[in-house]
């Protein structure tokens, strides 16, 4: 099991490092190619696109360092095994929310894969590709903390100042 | 469907509280919505992953990316001696240091915690060194973090714009005259402590060492230039201006200043796709979570509520000041942010309040927010480099506080303040 969470994650590692180098590409090309009167239409359309999935890549490594933004001030004041139980219960409503995704994310692909990009020969159901698997991680990430919550173990939190702004 | 959404609101917003995480809290109250409401819950992931699919959130990643690269180059340190050079000689001066820095990288950095982090370590550093007391250091360092964001790149205003639907150009551009307002009463401040605690001052440098610290900041001091100058001259979008930054960033790192490891790229790319995975799990989600609130009418509702209950467009921004604060105060900003935007700006609209200002005030209320206790993420960066308890700092800051409250209120009651560049420079 380790070994899989560590090939998962140097999976995501890679994925995030082609992603971004790949959008910065995309965006400085827009930029280049329109300075030099020989604009490229595409460059647009694909840096959204590689930002969707570079959101959901982000959501994934997120979900492995636990980094998601979440407000634990009033849950910490619990006794301990209660603190453990309302843990288990956030977890299986990140559960609930990532199987919804994957039920209802996954016919997006079937439904969209006739459509093309406006300006390129590729389908649209790219945009939902990521969904599922971001979904899948969570369930993953949400099972590992369950299974730390009943050995008496909480995760440990992030440190302050990972957050964002 | 009002009745519905509001009282899955409260059940999310209980979920919130007892630490679901915000995006999952979001997602499943959008699942709800749809569920009671006999919508195919397809909307829902469909709505989550086209609201990433966005021109204006590329600036989030990209710019996010600048500010790590600019961080772990030697961009810090010139910028540093620099305003050190200009403004060490006067009486506290590297506490002006400090805040002129803090100016300065505000316009290559678009966070509060990358320059709390970044030049901050330094300049914390180097007032211990020189006698000051560890809380004045950071103290300092954090009050003057909170520009970051204010001046232009700025990451809570891509976020603002794009979930607010208001010109992030416009955004930017607001954020100049604020945000060197800042500075100037944090100095003010400062110039007043000085003399009543007799803080140390160097002797002046000289107009050669002076020229010497400009001439090895220089490439760095270019940033906000190229960035500006570019957007104004038109040559790129405010999205753009941030993959060309990100490029000029590791031109300045690996060929100019040399002092850049290529091989540090892969982990600063992760953290930085880590980041903002965090911000688009959100934003993805607050989409998803608005476009329900839309469908129920509640924004259309809760305008004219406003209004009726309010009555007048400064009452309202009284109102709306108090409440960001207090909410600034125990939540996060990003996630203050999301929450909030579709409750109070259309109220705000519905006053006539210009778009450009309430998005400015909207932004500064949440980054005093970020230096105030118990849940100021800056506040516990700063407190982390100074090496200092989180009670120490958060008592630290409360004076610093008030030239922020100052021009807080400046911004809400002297639109053009906010308004003036966008409209000479825009014609928004």
């Amino acid at each position: 099991m380790p070994q899989f969470a560590a090939t998962l994650d140097r999976l995501i590692r890679l994925a995030a490092v082609a992603l971004l180098l790949a959008l910065l590409i995309c965006v400085v090309t827009g930029v280049v190619s329109r300075l030099l009167n020989r604009p490229v239409v595409w460059s647009d359309e694909a840096a959204q696109y590689l930002l969707v999935w570079t959101g959901f890549v982000g959501w994934m490594i997120a979900s492995r360092r636990r980094s998601h933004i979440r407000i634990n001030v009033f849950i910490d004041m619990l006794p301990r095994p209660l603190r453990l139980t309302m843990e288990v219960v956030i977890q299986l409503a990140v559960i609930v929310l990532a199987v919804q995704m994957i039920r209802w994310g996954w016919p997006l692909l079937g439904r969209n894969w006739d459509i093309e990009w406006v300006t390129l020969p590729l389908s649209s159901a790219l945009l939902y590709l990521p969904v599922p698997f971001a979904a899948a991680v969570l369930i993953g990430q949400a099972l590992v903390e369950i299974g730390l919550a009943f050995q008496g173990r909480l995760a440990q939190e992030p440190e302050p100042g990972a957050q964002p702004l | 469907m009002i009745a519905t959404m509001s009282w899955i609101m409260a059940v999310w917003f209980g979920a919130l509280l007892i630490g679901v995480p915000l995006f999952a809290s979001m997602g499943l109250a959008a699942f709800a919505f749809v569920w009671f409401a006999g919508i195919p819950a397809g909307i829902v992931p469909q709505k989550v992953a086209q609201a990433a699919n966005s021109f204006p959130l590329l600036a989030a990643p990209l710019f996010i990316l600048m500010g790590n690269i600019m961080n772990s180059g030697g961009v810090t340190d010139r910028i540093f001696a620099f305003a050190t050079a200009c403004v060490g000689w006067l009486r506290g001066g590297l506490c002006h240091a400090n805040i002129l820095a803090s100016v300065i990288f505000a316009g290559m950095s678009g966070s509060a915690v990358a320059d709390a982090a970044g030049v901050g370590t330094l300049e914390i550093k180097a007032m211990k060194d020189e006698g000051y007391d560890a809380e004045t250091a950071a103290a300092i360092t954090a009050a003057s973090a909170t520009i970051g964001p204010i001046i232009p790149p700025s990451l809570p205003m891509v976020i603002y714009g794009v979930s607010a639907d208001v010109s992030i150009g416009g955004l930017f551009l607001a954020g100049v005259i604020p945000g060197l307002l800042m500075a100037g009463a944090l100095m003010a401040m400062v110039t007043q402590l000085a003399r009543r605690r007799n803080m140390p001052r160097h002797p002046f440098p000289g107009l050669r060492e002076l020229w010497i610290a400009y001439k090895r900041a220089h490439w760095a001091l270019m940033t906000p230039v190229i960035l500006f100058g570019g957007m104004i001259a038109g040559l790129f979008t405010p999205t753009e201006a941030a993959g060309v930054a990100t490029v000029y960033a590791l031109f300045l790192g690996l060929v100019v200043y040399k002092d850049f490891d290529l091989k540090r790229l892969p982990d600063l790319i992760v953290d930085t796709v880590e980041t903002t995975g965090v911000v688009l799990a959100l934003v993805m989600m607050a989409a998803a979570l608005g476009w329900c609130l839309s469908i129920s009418r509640i924004p259309q509702t809760v305008g004219p509520m406003f209004v009726d209950l309010v009555g007048s467009p400064l009452l309202f921004l009284l109102a709306v000041n108090v409440l960001l604060l207090i909410v600034g105060c125990f939540m996060e900003a990003l996630a203050a942010m999301l929450i909030l935007i579709p409750i109070l700006t259309p109220a705000a609209a519905a006053f006539g309040i210009d778009p450009i200002q309430f998005g400015l005030i909207f932004v500064l209320n949440l980054m005093i927010g970020t230096i105030t206790p118990p849940v100021g993420v800056v506040l516990f960066v700063t407190s982390k480099i100074a090496g200092i308890s989180f009670e120490s700092m958060s008592r630290a800051i409360i004076p610093w506080l008030m030239p922020l409250l100052a021009v807080l209120a400046a911004i809400t009651l002297w639109p053009p303040l906010t308004t003036f560049l966008p409209r000479l420079l825009m014609g928004k």
